[in-house]
């Protein structure tokens, strides 16, 4: 098995809980390391890598382009969900640049 | 098992996403981030889904699960250029139907697709020889 997951940072304050929650990916707050997860799953040969930089570079650049296209998008979308996919995109990169959020990249053999 | 709040949510927003036309816009969008046209918006790009198939050592003796395949991405792709044969996931009908449409367009491998809950898979222990998904489980 091999997947990408964004998770929470580990030692977070529960203010700081709070927010990742509030500004990552709606099932952000699963509970526990993912290699302990893997591992109380059956995986074995679990190994997790750190692809924050790699995300955050697409997280910019899904915002600059939703900004360079606001003429065109925001006809095709409406007002509303324009908006909201703008903030979201911005949410996660604040978070990830706060270093609340982290991307890893998960792989396991059963 | 019946679906949370949370994922009756997902299913209705993606659904709406996945059930809209194309748009040569947003296609380019996804090129230039991602670096591929495959119905994606979220962060996986196309270095990320070859660095999964070398992971896995993909190939076509493989059967691969695709959890929260969207329209396809990047389960398709994998299919396609590794070989291997594919069944997707997803909670919206709606992209999957679109992959399903794109995969017998381009002779990809798909074995099958199925509107299900990554809580609650419908498929025996031991089915497939690779599993992926992409931010879906986060």
């Amino acid at each position: 098995m091999a997947f990408f997951t964004i998770v929470m940072s580990p030692g977070l304050s529960k203010p700081q809980h709070r927010r990742a929650a509030l500004v990552g990916p709606p099932a952000v707050a699963s509970t526990g390391p993912v290699d302990e997860q893997m591992s109380a799953a059956g995986f074995d040969r679990v190994q997790v890598v750190d692809v924050t930089e790699q995300f955050l570079a697409t997280a910019r650049a899904w915002l600059a382009e939703l900004e360079d296209g606001e003429k065109e998008l925001r006809p095709m979308l409406g007002d509303a969900e324009y908006a909201q996919k703008r903030r979201d995109r911005k949410e996660i990169i604040a978070g990830t640049e706060e270093g609340l959020l982290v991307r890893l990249l998960v792989t396991g053999v059963a | 098992m019946g679906s949370s709040k949370e994922e009756l949510k997902s299913r209705a927003a993606f659904g709406e996403t996945y059930g809209r036309g194309p748009s040569a816009l947003l296609d380019e969008m996804e090129r230039r981030v991602l670096g591929g046209v495959w119905g994606a918006n979220g962060y996986t790009t196309v270095a990320e889904a070859d660095r999964l198939a070398k992971e896995l050592s993909l190939g076509p003796a493989d059967h691969l699960l695709d959890v929260g395949s969207g329209r396809g991405w990047p389960g398709l792709y994998l299919a396609k250029t590794t070989g291997c044969r594919l069944t997707m996931t997803d909670l919206p009908f709606e992209g999957l139907r679109v992959a399903l449409d794109r995969a017998a367009l381009e002779e990809i491998d798909v074995t099958g697709a199925s509107v299900a809950s990554a809580k609650a898979l419908p498929f025996a222990a031991r089915s497939f020889e690779a599993i992926v998904h992409t931010d879906v489980l986060c």
